[in-house]
């Protein structure tokens, strides 16, 4: 393979998983990482790397069009943020202590019951339904968003700030120690505990994700993990790629991504499990 | 009397002038780094025709021990406007330091909305973030 066939088959691969990040909330880890190392033969550093770099471009790419248009919550991400960003502080810490294996084991449990409960189906408080109590009314979680899909306006509510909060600052311990599960335990989190619509749960994580992966991303910049000739072209293919995936998510009925997300969790716990079994 | 039916209290009236301050940073950030990103690639073919066709030479570039520029330093050094490695590692500099100047530009925001409580917790996602590069041994 040459050089030039290899940016464009990079190209390639990222704009597959820039339409995937932005229409599920993950970073295109799930997909770069694997795609680099058993297609096209890249070290592992440099593929982690380069994901690192596929997560911010699909967070501020997709983010663009979902903040413009109102479907980021943005208060709910600033609010889990102070969690996600503590509990990553707190995985560099206690890595060492606790062995992968039994985290990997762990996490695959939580990841299969969101799956499960994610498969009972859509639910989330509607307008009708408001019982929202004096935190929650202090801080302001809840909000609307014009679903093309639907041709309706939403009007939703958030409940359960404090355990969303206890469940973030897991999710980043986990992607503290593990380097994974940052989208993947978001978005349960927000859609199931915490009553969000799935569109803006899948929203909101994206934009969250950005942030969590630029802190990593400049201790990745300096070991030298980011190489330009591989993570340049996965940049422009992702950012491309968020960019139709936004217009996917607009138009998706919720019912059919609720049916995607179930089988990426699904898959997604399956690999956790086994990786903690092997 | 007629008013129109107050939103329900735990859901403030949009602030969309915030988003769309957001929503432009970002698309600006993005925007910018792209062009970095491409503009060093082109300058890669260009400078080096025969580095790219010839597929011996592809582990040179993308193996382990490939040489390219790694601190905010060697970027500014090498960055004479031609070396096409160079370029485009600034545009990824440019690409990871868009969402942490989001959160900066946030807390100004939410000042402006009065919003006092979510300046205080945005405040500290920024200390956390910063903290956080320090952990990790870039700071």
């Amino acid at each position: 393979m040459t050089p030039l066939e290899f940016i464009l088959a990079t190209f390639a691969v990222s704009v597959g998983a820039g339409i995937f990040g932005a229409v599920l909330g993950l970073g295109g880890g799930i997909i770069v990482v694997p795609a680099l190392t058993l297609l096209l033969h890249v070290d592992i550093r440099y593929a982690i790397g380069a994901s690192i770099v596929s997560v911010i471009a699909t967070s501020s790419g997709a983010g663009a069009v979902y903040v413009k248009e109102g479907l980021t919550n943005i208060r709910v991400s600033m609010l889990l943020e102070t969690a996600t960003t503590s509990g990553a502080i707190l995985g560099a810490f206690v890595a060492g202590i606790v062995h992968p294996k039994w985290l990997f084991l762990l996490f695959g449990l939580i990841l299969s019951y969101s799956a499960f409960q994610m498969w009972r189906g859509p639910r989330h408080v509607t307008s009708g339904e408001s019982h929202a109590d004096l935190l929650v009314q202090r801080l302001s979680l809840g909000g609307s968003y014009f679903d093309q899909a639907g041709g309706a306006e939403v009007v939703y509510h958030a409940r359960r700030p404090k355990a969303g909060l206890l469940v973030s600052s897991f999710a980043g311990v986990i992607s503290g120690l593990l380097g994974v599960g940052g989208g993947v335990i978001k978005v349960p989190t927000m859609n199931l505990i915490m009553g969000l619509p799935l569109k803006v749960a899948s929203a909101t994580s994206n934009f969250m994700i950005g942030v969590t992966a630029a802190a990593s991303a400049g201790v990745y910049f300096y070991r030298g993990d980011i190489n330009p000739i591989i993570a340049a072209p996965v940049a422009v293919g992702v950012a491309a790629g968020a960019l139709i995936g936004t217009i996917i998510l607009r138009r998706m009925p919720t019912k059919i991504l609720h049916i995607v997300f179930t089988a990426v969790l699904l898959a997604v716990a399956a690999q956790m499990l086994w990786r903690g079994l092997t | 009397m007629s008013h129109p039916p107050p939103l329900p209290r735990d859901i403030k009236p949009p602030f969309r002038r915030v988003e769309i301050f957001l929503s432009y940073l970002l698309r600006t950030g993005v925007a910018l780094s792209m062009m970095l990103v491409l503009t060093g690639v082109v300058l890669l073919f260009v400078r080096h025709p025969d580095d790219l066709s010839q597929a011996r030479n592809l582990p040179g570039l993308v193996a382990p021990g490939a040489e390219f520029p790694h601190t905010v330093g060697q970027v500014i050094r090498q960055f004479d406007g031609v070396s096409g490695r160079a370029v485009a590692s600034l545009g990824l500099l440019v690409l990871i330091a868009t969402p942490v100047l989001r959160v900066a530009v946030s807390v100004v925001a939410f000042a402006l909305e009065r919003d006092w409580t979510y300046v205080a917790l945005t405040m500290l996602v920024l200390i956390l973030l910063l903290l956080s590069f320090r952990v990790g041994g870039a700071g």
